[in-house]
């Protein structure tokens, strides 16, 4: 089980190199490269040749020079070439500047896609991050409405009750009122019967002194 | 405590390996509370010794610094005729004297202020073992000395004057164990304190390395060599390596980054950006496929640990030894020691980014766990506790 683990670890990601990732052993990867090296078919070592004189974008990586011409294709080659050749400084005149002006073109339009694929890839991202900001505020909007509606609701409970409180207390006060009233009212004939009782006692005591 | 540093320059605007390290290290001691002084000379150019900087005290970044003039300028040319001389032919010790004077930079100031007031510090710590005020700094003070030696194996450790250099310092403060190991081969530390160090690696924070890629107009995937540009820093062969790797692979950039002192080839695939801000430098390593270290000598190589610290892995050659160690201790990078090595480490890190991105996060581990200031810094403090406990012994 471990063994199949480890296996499952050790990664082929680069098609050669034995590499297992969770526990890089540098020395092995070198050993390894240097094993591939070593067996490689030994190449006569190329010229070293300038850059403008080949590009990668019209010579294939392992493109190499046809043999010379042979048989009655060569001969007819030759007997062209021998045809032409007062006339190859011209064609080198018309052909070099066309192969150079069409090789800068060919790395100008390189870097322009390079370029434009790097700014289709920033707007992409850009875009990402506006569509994620905007996920993110109108999830805090949502959020926000629901607390204030949450609120409003709230809100108009409470209301009711004051309402209801109110009512309440406008009957309690005209309750009140009325007791007062109706108070009064006692204490008003309290006061006749008071005077009546007065005037009474003093009636008797002059009869009672006589 | 009171610290004194010796260093054959030293200025914000001095970026040589050695000198930075120096820097760096007084300025985090000094904002731990130590009181440190920096003994250097007015110079700004290691190739000249020009007096470019004012005499006297100053004060930077928290750190005094006390700069004195250098006596003559260094003839390169003479010099390097001199140093071909003495490496390859029997000699007498005047001679390698006067090697020393030639190397310079000659400054006899420096070395008798030291020598006048040592008593006023409690360690000396001395930069880089090749120059005068090592050599005279080391030989004229009999305070506690600590050497950080910044060495790697080159011609001059075996001049006989060398010896004389690493007996006298009572601690030792490597840059790597390769670098301990090789000096070890060469000259007896026994009974010495030693420690390997290093220097203190800040993590960048990257808001946006793809401002990087805007900036300088690079879209394509690219190497990056970060440093000075010269043929003494393995740059040449670098070149030819990568000139030959892209005449059949057309979809890298080397992107160089630093000063230039040798002339770069004329070819689309190679662009110089210059000298950068640091957080360009530092984005432009998170952005790299790998940074490439083409050097031969090198005794810690911060630009390496930088790129770790980005995670990007790096690639360098095999014969130095302290940056093979950075590579197979920390598993974060690939190593080469010809054109076909290099070519086929570039094309596995093309094909393979789970390899390189595993390599990067092994290399970020590494600088944290090895090389991270808190790690340094408690370093320094347990030599400075050896040291003051070794005085107290001595008393008792």
């Amino acid at each position: 089980m471990a063994e199949e683990k480890k296996e499952r670890q050790t990664g082929q990601e680069n098609g050669e190199i034995r590499i297992d990732y969770d526990n890089i052993d540098v020395e092995d990867i070198m050993r390894q490269i240097r094993e591939r090296i070593a067996a490689r078919p030994v190449k006569p070592v190329p010229e070293k040749v300038p850059f403008d004189s080949r590009d990668a974008a019209f010579f294939p990586p392992d493109y190499e020079e046809e043999a010379g011409p042979a048989g009655i294709k060569g001969r007819l080659k030759n007997l062209i070439l021998r045809i032409m050749r007062p006339l190859s400084p011209l064609i080198k005149l018309l052909i070099l500047p066309v192969h150079e002006e069409v090789r800068r073109t060919v790395i100008n339009l390189d870097q322009t896609n390079r370029r434009l694929d790097y700014i289709n890839a920033r707007i992409e991202d850009d875009l990402n991050r506006l569509r994620a900001e905007l996920d993110h505020v109108n999830q805090v909007t949502n959020e926000r409405l629901d607390m204030a509606l949450d609120d409003i609701v709230r809100i108009k409970e409470y209301s009711k009750l004051l309402h209801n409180l109110s009512h309440n207390l406008v009957v309690e006060l005209t309750k009140l009122k009325i007791e007062e009233e109706h108070l009064r009212s006692a204490s008003r004939i309290l006061d006749k019967n008071f005077a009546m009782l007065g005037k009474r006692e003093r009636a008797l005591e002059k009869e009672v002194f006589k | 405590m009171k610290i004194a540093f010796i260093v054959q320059r030293y200025g914000e605007e001095v970026m040589g390996g050695s000198e930075l390290h120096c820097r760096q290290i007084a300025e985090r001691l000094a904002e731990a509370g130590h009181r440190c002084a920096v003994f250097t000379t007015t110079a700004k150019s290691y190739i000249t010794w020009k007096n470019e900087y004012d005499e006297g005290k100053s004060e930077l970044n928290g750190v005094l610094v006390r700069r004195f003039s250098v006596d003559r300028e260094r003839d390169m040319e003479a010099f390097n005729r001199y140093s071909d001389w003495i490496f390859h032919n029997p000699h007498q010790p005047e001679d390698e004297i006067d090697w020393l004077e030639k190397q310079g930079p000659v400054c006899p100031s420096l070395v008798q202020a030291l020598s006048r007031e040592e008593s006023d510090f409690d360690v000396l710590v001395f930069f880089t073992y090749l120059y005068y005020t090592t050599y005279w700094g080391l030989k004229n003070v009999k305070g506690k000395r600590v050497l950080v030696p910044t060495a790697h194996d080159e011609p001059p450790l075996h001049l006989d004057l060398m010896k004389e250099v690493f007996s006298r310092p009572l601690a030792f403060m490597f840059n790597t164990t390769a670098e301990k190991e090789m000096l070890s081969r060469l000259f007896s530390f026994e009974g010495k304190y030693q420690e390997v160090v290093g220097v203190g690696v800040d993590i960048p924070r990257l808001d946006s390395p793809l401002f990087f890629r805007e900036k300088y107009g690079i879209f394509s995937p690219f190497v990056l060599y970060a440093g000075r540009i010269e043929p003494g820093k393995g740059c040449r062969e670098l070149l030819e390596y990568f000139e030959r790797y892209v005449q059949r692979r057309r979809d890298l950039l080397l992107v160089l980054i630093g000063k230039k002192l040798m002339d770069l080839p004329d070819h689309p695939q190679i662009r110089y950006l210059g000298f950068v801000p640091s957080e360009d430098k530092s984005e432009a390593m998170a952005e790299a496929l790998v940074t490439v270290h083409p050097s031969h000598f090198e005794s810690l190589c911060m630009a390496a640990l930088e790129s770790l610290s980005v995670k990007t892995p790096i690639l360098v050659q095999e014969s130095t030894l302290p940056l093979k160690q950075h590579i197979l201790s920390g598993k974060c990078g690939l190593y080469y020691s010809g054109s076909e090595d290099f070519t086929a480490a570039l094309d596995l890190f093309q094909k393979d980014p789970k390899m390189r991105e595993n390599m990067g996060k092994n290399g970020m581990d590494y600088v944290e766990k090895e090389y991270s200031w808190p790690v340094v810094l408690d370093k320094y403090e347990k030599l400075f506790s050896f040291l003051m406990q070794q005085e107290k012994s001595y008393y008792r």
